[in-house]
């Protein structure tokens, strides 16, 4: 179940990653620690919430 | 909690800008409260205790990142501030990182290693993502005084306040026109000021004697009782408020022209005319 839950948050990470590196095209410039900070807090976030289900 | 010590109040002029959010962390609230409630049904009342103390370590931990995030759009939006010391947006990425920590290895008894680094990471997430906290002061590029003008900028701003609260007390239309125009033209130069504060100096007179004079006549005509008022001195009053009114709109004026403030020359008139 646990591991589910990684899984799930990597999954989240890798969305974010594709929407904000997307919005970052769209707009003409990149926010790097934008990008790695969203992807950070989904995962962490996700994946310790997800864990109590 | 934010204790940006400045024109607190007084930030109408940029009241407009629409105000910073941790949203992206208040989302993940959703799925701790789902579970919460799910421990609670399922009579398990020690991890539903758990999670609670979880949801509003996390809660907390938003607050302060969002306290940080304000904080940052009234240093942005402000000519002159003096910011707070505390580093709330830092202090929210620790707070984060214990509740990720918390929910990991306490809650959901995953290995400490496992646990710290996802906790690590979720902090640093924060800092990359909502930044770290401003805390220098913002100053013109010329020298003030800057905690006398903070001062003098707040205590007028109280004033015109007080003078808005006065508004609120008065059932009469006209002259709850009359006090609101006086006021919303005050705040227009107050605005100006905290623009450019090197103004302040020649400004000082409409700050004390004009408005200290405007609130205490409203003061003293909240206290009288209505019906023995005579209507000379309603009228006397919506007159007084009008006059007060236009002056300050032709000062503004001036003021934005950087033409010289002459308020100086036409207080003593006002001043006779607030003591009658």
């Amino acid at each position: 179940m646990i591991r589910l839950f990684l899984l799930f948050a990597i999954l989240s990470a890798i969305v974010i990653a594709i929407i904000y590196l997307f919005k970052a095209f769209r707009e003409g410039s990149m926010n790097l620690s934008k990008i790695f900070g969203a992807i950070f807090i989904v995962y962490a976030l996700t994946y310790s919430i997800g864990a109590t289900f | 909690m934010s204790k940006v010590k400045r024109i607190d109040n007084l930030n109408k002029v940029n009241s407009k800008t629409k105000s910073a959010k941790a949203n992206l962390l208040y989302i993940f609230l959703i799925p701790l409260f789902i579970s919460v409630v799910i421990s609670l049904f399922k009579s398990d009342y020690a991890l539903f205790g758990f999670k609670i103390i979880a949801f509003f370590m996390l809660y907390f931990s938003i607050k302060l990142i969002d306290a940080g995030l304000e904080n940052e759009q009234k240093y942005h939006d402000s000519k002159i501030i003096k910011v707070s010391k505390i580093p709330y947006k830092i202090i929210g990425a620790i707070l984060l990182a214990i509740s990720v920590f918390y929910l990991m290895n306490f809650i959901n008894k995953l290995p400490f290693m496992n646990s710290l680094i996802t906790a690590i990471i979720g902090g640093i997430g924060v800092i990359l993502y909502y930044g770290v906290d401003i805390l220098k002061d913002k100053t013109p590029n010329y020298y003030i005084n800057m905690d006398r003008v903070l001062k003098e900028l707040n205590e007028a701003q109280a004033k015109i306040n007080k003078i808005q609260s006065q508004k609120e007390k008065v059932l009469d239309y006209e002259l709850k026109k009359a006090i609101s125009n006086a006021a919303n033209n005050a705040q227009n130069i107050l605005d100006n000021l905290k623009e450019d504060p090197k103004d302040i100096d020649i400004a000082r007179k409409f700050m004390v004697v004009y408005l200290d004079g405007i609130k205490d006549v409203l003061e003293k005509y909240g206290n009288i009782d209505k019906d023995i008022l005579d209507s000379e001195y309603r009228e006397r009053l919506i007159s007084l408020l009008n006059d007060a009114s236009k002056r300050f709109e032709e000062e503004l004026i001036k003021l934005k022209s950087n033409d010289m403030f002459d308020l100086d020359v036409q207080i003593d008139s006002l001043k006779k005319q607030l003591k009658h």
